[in-house]
């Protein structure tokens, strides 16, 4: 196990790590001007600390890190803000639960369930600002999307995981 | 990978492609648009465009004369017009909620009038 203050210091770099990657996705041009389509490369980050350390670390890290990324990014309680809130709120929890009981799941696919949930739940919150029906039409292409990018996640986390817990046992933590 | 996330993938592809197949059935629904023809401001005729199959030709008197409208699936245009200046028949088809062909000298306006709230430019 780690200790105390390690621990501490490497959620506070997990969360910084993931506010820089939640503010750079918001650089990168929309691909299919589709509204809330993107990457996901904050969501490699919430997948490492449900794997590294459970399920409040987790939860934590998400929440500070759309506070600290919508802060930096100029968002901060704007529509953009209450979507990527909501969306890394409920992820987070259905990944955090997919880990823990539905052990058949790799962490690819519990990656691919949180993109879909991400995107789900921010489409129902859109709903909610917007008021108009016609904003599930896009349903269909953010499932679509959610595919590849929670893949691709999926992979980046794995990847990364095994890799720190071959650091930790070196540094007997 | 384990073969539950394959599974979970082809299930997500699957959702993926019904939600497709869902929407395109609401948002043909929801973009049914209704023609509406006026003679000297009555209306003498109203069309639910998105539910005209073949094309058709209205017969329609106005103040000169016989006007000749063609109708097609979602779209509604002027062909004939006993005016003088043809704008009527030169503004071509019409598609759009809010677009209007308007012909002054035989008194005919055909509107067209999106029957419930479709998505507007902005959400485009």
């Amino acid at each position: 196990m780690m200790g105390k203050t390690k621990k501490m210091v490497f959620i506070a770099l997990l969360v910084a790590l993931a506010s820089v990657l939640h503010v750079i996705e918001a650089f990168i041009p929309n691909p299919l001007s589709l509204p809330g389509v993107k990457l996901g490369l904050a969501n490699v980050v919430t997948l490492l600390a449900l794997m590294l350390f459970g399920f409040k670390e987790g939860i934590m890290i998400s929440i500070l890190r759309v506070l600290i990324g919508s802060l930096i990014g100029g968002t901060f309680l704007t529509t953009s803000f209450f979507l990527s809130f909501s969306g890394a709120l409920v992820s987070t929890l259905a990944m955090a639960l997919l880990i823990r009981f539905v052990l058949s799941l790799s962490i690819i696919g519990v990656s691919v369930v949180g993109a879909v949930i991400h995107n789900v739940t921010q489409l129902c919150v859109a709903y909610f600002i917007v008021e108009t029906v016609g904003i599930f039409y896009y349903l269909p292409f953010l499932l679509f999307w959610a595919l590849p990018m929670g893949i691709g996640t999926g992979i980046i986390a794995k990847m990364v995981g095994n890799h720190l817990k071959r650091l930790s046992l070196n540094m007997t933590i | 990978m384990t073969k539950m996330d394959k599974i979970l993938m082809l299930g997500v592809l699957l959702s993926g492609l019904i939600a497709l197949f869902l929407v395109k059935g609401f948002h043909s629904q929801g973009q049914s648009v209704v023609a509406i023809i006026q003679v000297k401001g009555d209306i003498v005729e109203t069309i639910d465009l998105s539910k005209v199959e073949k094309a058709k030709d209205l017969h329609i008197q106005g103040a000169q004369g016989l006007s000749i409208i063609e109708v097609e699936n979602s779209r509604i245009r002027m062909v004939e017009s006993p005016c003088p200046d043809r704008v009527c028949i030169n503004r071509g088809w019409i598609e759009r909620s809010g677009e209007a062909i308007v012909c002054v000298p035989n008194e005919i306006v055909i509107k067209i009038k999106g029957n419930d709230e479709s998505i507007d430019d902005i959400t485009q």
